[in-house]
């Protein structure tokens, strides 16, 4: 492995730093960790399901997202991700990928080797407790999604999800919640939700009209926060604050 | 793959200006028949189905390829009397 750059795992300190006390060995222990980069383009396939990943991948750059397909060829998105994100972090102790990772966007990746952050977590606690929370985060991001897309209507659930989207790009330093990018295609947040891109289109202009989002292409403006979190039904509890 | 895109007519005009990705008409067709079934049972579980709506499909060059109304996107039996 050669030798590499540690300030490119600047996003993973920064990321991990949230979720647990870090000394200064730690820190530095993440940043020597050895690892690859590569640039991916929009809508492809990092990790693929029933694939045996000896590596775990770290978003640098760009946004990706989880998915798992159904017999019929429907996808669902079961998670959306951006930078400083692990994307995988249970295949330090899972053999098998159960979904696939796609990204959204052109993106930067650092690979590092499953054994490397395997040794990391166990010879640095504190970085274990990290991971774990993290891991445990994932878990709760995902049982509100179960919510989202079983128990509330199609106007709602995307407007949770833009609050989601919202929240968790300012918890990585991506522009602010009145105002900020949409990566996604009304198909993407369709395969997130569980509705069909021209419902989206339609409830994101409902949305428009009622006043709690104004959309510039793919810019997202958010005036009344208050007013959007009741409309979305949205609580950040679930995000534990660091996601 | 070619471009289609779906604008709809409901209550309003709703342009498309995304579009999606798909094989062939055949294919934007099945697309436009999920989203105008989908459309309806949300009317229907808001309490009111308006049978006039529709999705106009068009291809890359905006050239309209195929009308929907929703009425031909499912079937309505009724056989109760009267």
């Amino acid at each position: 492995m050669p030798a590499n750059d540690g300030s490119l795992l600047e996003p993973l300190v920064s990321k991990l730093s949230k979720l647990a006390e870090l000394s200064a060995t730690d820190r530095e222990a993440i940043l020597s960790l050895p690892y690859t980069t590569e640039e991916v383009r929009a809508g492809r396939c990092l990790i693929r399901e029933r694939s045996n990943p000896g590596r775990c991948c770290l978003l640098l750059r760009g946004f990706a997202c989880r998915s798992k397909m159904s017999a019929n060829g429907g996808r669902q998105i079961v998670s959306f991700h951006l930078q400083g994100d692990l994307l995988d972090v249970q295949h330090l102790l899972l053999r098998v990928a159960d979904h696939n990772v796609e990204t959204i966007t052109d993106v930067k990746v650092a690979w590092i080797a499953k054994d490397d952050l395997s040794r990391l977590a166990f010879e640095h606690p504190d970085i274990g407790r990290a991971l774990w929370r993290d891991t445990l985060i994932d878990a709760s991001i995902f049982r509100e999604w179960v919510l989202n897309v079983g128990r509330r209507d199609a106007k709602v659930r995307i407007a949770h999800m833009l609050c989601e989207f919202a929240a968790r790009c300012v918890a990585a330093g991506l522009g602010s919640a009145e105002r900020f990018e949409l990566p996604m295609t009304q198909e993407q947040i369709g395969d997130a939700t569980g509705l069909t891109p021209v419902h989206v289109n339609r409830m994101l202009r409902v949305l428009g009209e009622d006043g709690v989002i104004a959309r510039a292409g793919r810019t997202i403006k958010i005036a009344d926060w208050e007013r959007m979190r009741q409309v979305a039904d949205f609580d950040a509890t679930y995000l534990h604050a660091v996601a | 793959m070619p471009r289609y895109f779906f604008h709809l007519y409901d209550d309003i005009v709703l342009h498309d200006e995304e579009g999606i990705e798909l094989p062939d008409l055949a294919a934007a067709r099945d697309e436009a028949v999920r989203a105008a079934r989908e459309l309806a049972c949300q009317e229907v579980r808001n309490g009111k189905l308006s049978l006039h709506h529709r999705i106009e499909v068009e291809d890359e060059q905006n050239r309209p390829v195929l009308t929907l109304p929703f009425k031909a996107a499912f079937g309505v039996e009724d056989k109760s009397a009267g």
